[in-house]
């Protein structure tokens, strides 16, 4: 055993242990300087760091028809976004994500060595590709592993971000109204133009805790923040309407192998449009595939000649002015007359007729005469006034305001002439059937409405467009007359009988004017028009169908009315007005039913019975100013099936929602609201699911829901 | 031998402070390790006690580890320190060898041992301070003399401090430098010699500092962070910000936000800062507490073990563990340049764990033999001075 240490060893051993002792006290000096002292700066610098504002993009709002059906909706998809310069690698990560993204490798690889600290590499995927991605980076973030003393790694720099895509459920229903946006979800063209603003939702930015590879690791977030969501908006539309629309239409198009179509309802008293439909028609899903033209709303961008449809004006104006009768004949000069230096004809030769046969027989000699019985500045208020050759004040992007001239400007009779059956001069579709609604309403011009409602994403209503009157055009009496003048048109002898709707009067009228090529009118392109009303003599409907170029037949009374009465009978079936007169078989049929139902409930309910037939009663016409819109809503589920409207969009559930009964996508979007996964089985509505209603949930769980098909 | 007895009937009397001060380390180690590194663990090796449940595993040998350093009566080590420092050296080397040595960023520090990979650098530096006890209690007077007191003790150190360097571990070559220095100051190496060494290994140091531009660049770093805080500063930054953050208190256990991969190496040597974020000013000066507790302790056996041997020894050992504690804690708060180099006891890391844990066990080996007041006159006689 070696001896003990010497005193000065020990004194050296204690100078180690006071080294020591001085370093430990200045290392907690330095803590404390760093904790204590700068320790709250140092804080608010960390957080600076590690908490990123992050915006949360807008979610647009809903396009609604008046029934709260879905015409355009926000769903929620995912994007590949990347930041190339912190990609090293751009080869292998083209290489490998190509067939993951179905991109080429050679666009990828530029896309990720691109200059740019931001690139969006593929837009709105499909979910089959999001999962595809998904999967691929769990695979290559098991494969590469974090360096510890580095764990920024370069695969961060690709990742999905979430976006908001609009879609059009009902496809290239009421396509041209809505418009479409960009990828960005800005309006472009429609409604989605108009109402850009409104239908925008509210970018938020939120405080997030980042962790170093960039990613969000606070997840209290809903999954559909109700704050960033864009006001609603409820059209005046009705899809049942829209939809019956466009079927007649296209039939009718086909039909006549024509170059396009256009058709317009609305209701006379409100001026509120019902449909507005147009073939070639136009899916905003694919806007692009479309040409400019297709994706334009025609009824309301274009204007042209409205042909013998025009005579009804020309003639209430003559009516109110009291220039002339209804009563007072003019000769109509046996198909040829005239005037100045050119000759202006008739279909068939005429001799003298009434005010009313003209117009049943739609003599343009006849249309002239008259027209002169006015003086051409009064003829320019009534014309205007009708709302001719200004703008309607739609709410909608791009109106026209069509050609008007002057009448009392006219360097020519020949010009004159011409107006009073409808050349020379352009309308828009809406402007037309405008001024016909005008006659339906007691001679009072409606402003013309596409929007019912902006309601915001709680179910708040924020503004409610009341209809509006623009201004008096006719008396009641003029208008009243005019009703009954037009309702000749499609009665037996007039040029419209196929316009007739079965147990309805309808007045209307037709036109068949020649398309302008170039400067010159054609002798083979024609556009065939029917406007009309009913019921005639207090009309629920104004109803408006033009044929371009239709072959095989040009008038308009054989192109456009049986057009007309397709979509005016199944249009007021939906609205709940029924014929005066049902056909035989269907009322013994409805009868025998009835009965058999009667006498089984008549022991245990007899009041239950008796309001029953008074219901029964209010389904007959209600020729009343409004339309019955419960009624209406009642029976529209049984002409045409509308899946039940969601509920008002709130904060998200706590429950399990009842899903029974709601289609594939009311389902995803409900649940995507309470923050629920969803497993789906079969198709059609729900029926069952698990858990069942009531249920307490958690964000994040999954739930299954299983459908059948509904017919 | 009477303390084979002793130990059988269960009077040996070691430093029951030093002993539970150093659990305590190693059981705060436990917790401050989960924390610092379930994130990590979980991303990387989908299962958040990754790291926990393997520093578990080094702690229960470290317990182990230090039951062994107690039994084995320290004197017993004289006979074999040769053996001891050609094992060391042999571990070394084959940290070099392909297939051997494992690699861990482009650094050769570790020997794989089946499943296991062993730091021989850990244990190269009791190596090292048990050689140098040995000698020093030999040489005792002659230490003044270049050839006898110096030299050697330089050219052994040297060459494993050498090794060390080259792995490259510089935080562990620079400490084992700092160790082998203060005990030839202790041991009674004229302060010329020192004043050389110290001059020598300084320009040494500066120089491959200067040559190697990252090591330039981690000094350039440490002068200014925040200037450089997004490339060669970002760690040393992220630290910074991690201690400010924990002020007085701290965030609270487990609400580290550096942890969330800003700070590289959280769980290895930068686990102070983690501890600082959670724990604040009273957590770091409750671990300052324990390293003064563990260090005042193996000093105070230095000051009293039964023989210079032990004295050295104990030093040695208690340098081993106080060293590059004080250093850690002078890196991660911006004091001293940043360097590879774990916290004793806290850091997740087997080797050094079981090498510390080895270390307290010989110095509760050299306070058990310690002649204590009650039975001072018997050992006297006993120890036959």
């Amino acid at each position: 055993m070696t001896p003990t240490i010497g005193k000065w060893v020990r004194l050296r051993i204690v100078i180690v242990g006071l080294g020591l002792l001085l370093a430990s006290v200045w290392i907690t000096g330095r803590f404390f300087q760093l904790q204590i002292l700068e320790g709250p700066d140092l804080y608010e610098e960390a957080t600076g760091e590690y908490k990123k504002f992050c915006p949360i993009l807008p979610v647009r709002g809903l396009i609604l028809d008046r029934r709260g059906t879905e015409l355009a909706v926000s769903t929620r998809v995912a994007s590949v976004v990347a930041h190339p310069q912190q990609l090293k690698n751009a080869g292998r990560w083209s290489r490998e994500l190509a067939p993951v993204l179905g991109m080429k490798q050679a666009e990828l690889k530029e896309l990720l060595t691109r200059a740019r600290p931001f690139v969006w590499v593929k837009r709105h995927l499909t979910p089959e590709r999001e999962e595809a991605f998904r999967t691929w980076k769990a695979e290559v973030e098991k494969k590469d592993k974090i360096n510890p003393s580095d764990p920024r790694r370069e695969i961060d720099a690709i990742y999905l971000l979430p976006e908001a895509k609009r879609i059009y459920p009902q496809r290239t229903l009421a396509g041209s109204i809505l418009g479409f946006c960009d990828i960005d979800g800005k309006g472009l063209e429609g409604l989605e133009c108009q109402f850009d603003e409104t239908l925008y939702g509210k970018p938020k930015q939120s405080w997030k805790m980042i962790d170093a590879r960039g990613h969000i690791v606070s997840t209290g977030e809903k999954a559909w923040d109700p704050e960033v969501m864009g006001n609603n908006l409820v059209l005046t539309i009705d899809r049942t309407i829209q939809h019956i629309a466009e079927k007649e239409l296209a039939k009718g198009v086909e039909k006549w192998r024509a170059a396009g179509g256009l058709a317009l309802v609305m209701q006379p008293q409100t001026g509120e449009i019902l449909a507005m439909a147009q073939v070639p028609v136009m899916d905003p899903n694919f806007y692009t595939k479309y040409s400019e033209e297709a994706r334009h709303n025609r009824n309301i961008t274009h204007a042209l000649e409205p042909g013998s449809t025009y005579k009804v004006f020309i003639v209430a104006s003559a009516l109110d002015a009291q220039a002339v009768k209804s009563t007072d004949k003019f000769h109509c000069e046996n198909g040829k007359m005239a005037v100045g230096k050119e000759v202006i004809h008739d279909a068939h030769p005429y001799g003298s007729m009434t005010v009313e046969q003209i117009i049943t027989k739609s003599s343009n000699i006849g249309a002239y005469k008259i027209s002169t019985k006015v003086r051409p500045a009064q003829m320019d208020v009534y014309l205007k006034n009708f709302g001719f050759g200004q703008r309607s004040g739609i709410i909608f992007p791009g109106e026209s305001s069509g050609v008007m001239r002057a009448l009392r400007h006219a360097r020519t009779l020949i010009d004159r002439a011409t107006v009073a059956f409808g050349q020379g001069i352009a309308v828009s579709p809406l402007q037309l059937l405008m001024a016909l609604s005008a006659m339906g309403n007691d001679g009072v011009v409606m402003e013309p409405l596409l929007v019912k409602e902006i309601v915001s994403p709680q179910g708040q209503k924020i503004k409610e467009i009341q209809p509006r009157p623009l201004r008096r055009v006719l008396s009641q009496q003029t208008a009243q007359q005019m009703l009954a003048i037009m309702e000749t048109v499609t009665q037996k002898g007039g040029t419209a009988t196929q316009a007739a709707v079965e147990g309805f009067t309808v007045a209307g009228k037709t036109g068949t004017a020649q398309k302008l090529v170039g400067r010159a009118y054609s002798h083979s392109k024609f556009n065939a028009l029917f406007i009309g009303m009913v019921p005639a003599d207090k009309p629920v409907l104004a109803i408006s169908v033009i044929i371009d170029e239709p072959k095989g037949a040009i008038y308009g009374g054989v192109v456009a009315a049986p057009i007309f009465k397709e979509i005016a009978a199944q249009s007021l079936r939906v609205l709940g007005y029924y014929p005066e007169k049902e056909p035989k078989k269907e009322n013994e049929s409805v009868l025998a039913k009835k009965d058999a139902k009667g006498k089984k409930e008549q022991k245990t309910d007899k009041p239950a019975q008796a309001a029953k037939n008074g219901k029964e009663k209010e389904n007959a016409p209600v020729l009343g100013g409004i339309i019955p819109v419960g009624v209406a809503a009642a029976n529209a589920q049984e002409v045409n099936f509308t899946p039940p409207k969601l509920p008002a969009l709130q904060g998200p559930m706590n429950v399990m929602p009842d899903l029974r009964g709601y289609t594939i996508r009311q389902v995803l979007d409900l649940l995507h609201r309470c923050g629920l996964h969803c497993r789906f089985e079969g198709s059609g509505l729900a029926v069952g699911q698990d858990p069942p209603p009531g249920t307490a949930i958690n964000p994040g769980e999954t739930c299954v829901v299983r459908f059948q098909g509904n017919s | 031998m009477q303390l084979r007895t002793e130990y059988a009937a269960g009077t040996v009397h070691y430093d029951h402070i030093l002993q539970t001060t150093a659990f305590t380390l190693a059981g705060l180690g436990l917790v401050v390790v989960f924390s610092a590194s379930n994130v990590m663990a979980q991303s990387q090796y989908g299962d958040a006690y990754y790291f926990v449940t393997r520093q578990f595993i080094y702690a229960i040998l470290g317990v182990g580890a230090l039951w062994l350093g107690r039994r084995i009566n320290y004197h017993n080590y004289k006979r074999y320190v040769y053996h001891i420092l050609i094992l060391c050296l042999i571990g070394l080397l084959l940290v070099f060898v392909p297939g051997v040595g494992a690699r861990v960023r482009s650094a050769a520090r570790w020997v794989r041992l089946g499943p296991l990979t062993v730091q021989p650098s850990e244990f190269a530096k009791l190596g090292v301070v048990l050689f140098l006890a040995y000698s020093l209690a030999r040489k005792q007077e002659k230490m003044k003399y270049f050839a006898i007191g110096f030299l050697p003790h330089m050219l052994v150190a040297g060459l494993f401090i050498g090794l060390i360097g080259k792995e490259p571990d510089f935080g562990t070559a620079i400490t084992l430098g700092v160790i082998v220095i203060t005990m030839l100051f202790v041991g009674g190496t004229r302060l010329t010699h020192i004043l050389l060494a110290l001059t020598g290994g300084g320009a040494l140091a500066g120089l491959m500092v200067m040559k190697d531009p990252k090591k330039f660049a981690r000094f350039l770093s440490f002068i200014d962070p925040w200037k450089h805080g997004q490339d060669v500063g970002y760690q040393l930054k992220q630290s910074l910000l991690a201690i400010g953050s924990g002020g007085l208190t701290g965030l609270g256990p487990g609400h580290s936000r550096t942890k969330l991969f800003y700070l590289p190496d959280a769980h290895t040597d930068f686990i102070l800062s983690i501890f600082a974020e959670e724990v604040g000013f009273l957590g770091i000066i409750l671990v300052m507490a324990l390293f003064l507790i563990l260090v005042s302790r193996g000093l105070w056996i230095s000051l009293r073990a039964p023989d210079s041997f032990g004295s050295y020894l104990a030093l040695g050992l208690t340098l081993v563990i106080a060293l590059p504690a004080a250093i850690n804690m002078g890196v991660v708060s911006g004091l001293l340049p940043t360097k590879g180099l774990s916290l004793p006891f806290l850091s997740y890391g087997g080797s050094c764990l079981l090498a510390n844990m080895l270390a307290v066990g010989i110095l509760l080996n050299i306070s058990s033999q310690i002649k204590r007041a009650d039975k001072e006159p018997l050992r006297a006689v006993a120890g036959g001075q």
